[in-house]
């Protein structure tokens, strides 16, 4: 069963995607800020991570630049997720090092098929 | 459905007289709660079809069509270049609803009785749970 870590600091949003993602087949696990985010990753070493950009303590571009030049989690993908498509903000995502984007509200077959793609790149 | 939901660049540098940073502000409080609305009513429609209660699934389709009605109606309100009041508003209360906000508010109300009735021993009044 594939371990999607979720960084997410909104306790409904935490529910919801992590409710859909068990009912699909994946395991979830939930970090509440960024620089737990980062913690998890070195510890459980998820096979993907969804990252909420607006996160309190460390944010979603900073933990995503901290992860992926760290050489243990640096070949974990990485989703952005933004409750907003700002200008900029998908480009911002792929500078910090995401290997995807996807805005709220979530689409789950859509957000399933990259999540789906991500983790059949992954490599072994 | 995707382009339907998602903002564009045009929309966020639409001028306005709240100033951009004011209004991404207005958009990401009225967004968030909504998104939870369409969120959570995928959610069980999610699980009414696994669970096979397909009599529930007809009102949280109405519910999930309100919420992107919901989030259709803040993104034309919020975009619009001058406050909005009078002919305005109303316009903007239309917005691009396929159905009137009666026809609307009666598919809410209905899918919530339901919803109550469905949920209650007969003849037992009950008040909606609400979240924690």
């Amino acid at each position: 069963m594939p371990k999607i870590l979720l960084v997410e600091d909104n306790e409904m949003n935490q529910d919801m995607l992590s409710r859909r993602l068990q009912r699909k087949g994946y395991e979830v696990v939930i970090a509440v800020d960024g620089g737990q985010g980062v913690a998890m990753a070195h510890s459980l070493a998820p096979d993907l991570i969804l990252m909420d950009m607006s996160l309190p303590v460390l944010d979603g571009w900073e933990a995503t630049r901290q992860l992926k030049g760290a050489p243990a989690t640096r070949d974990i993908p990485i989703i952005a997720l933004t409750a907003h498509a700002m200008s900029g903000d998908r480009e911002k995502a792929f500078e910090a090092g995401c290997d995807d984007y996807d805005t709220k509200p979530i689409e789950l077959l859509r957000l399933l098929e990259k999540i789906q793609a991500l983790l059949e790149r992954k490599p072994a | 459905m995707s382009d339907a939901r998602a903002e564009t660049d045009q929309d966020i540098t639409t001028p306005n007289l709240f100033g951009a940073a004011a209004l991404r502000a207005l958009r990401h409080e009225l967004r968030t709660p909504i998104n939870h609305i369409i969120g959570c009513g995928e959610m069980l429609l999610d699980e009414a079809g696994d669970d096979d209660l397909p009599a529930l699934v007809p009102d949280l389709e109405a519910i999930c069509a309100a919420g992107d009605q919901l989030l259709a109606l803040m993104t034309t309100a919020s975009t619009q270049p001058t406050p909005i009041g009078g002919s305005d508003r109303q316009r903007a209360c239309r917005g691009p609803s396929p159905i009137s906000s009666k026809e609307r508010a009666g598919l809410v109300s209905r899918a919530f009785t339901r919803a109550r009735s469905s949920t209650s021993p007969a003849g037992t009044a009950t008040t909606p749970a609400r979240p924690g």
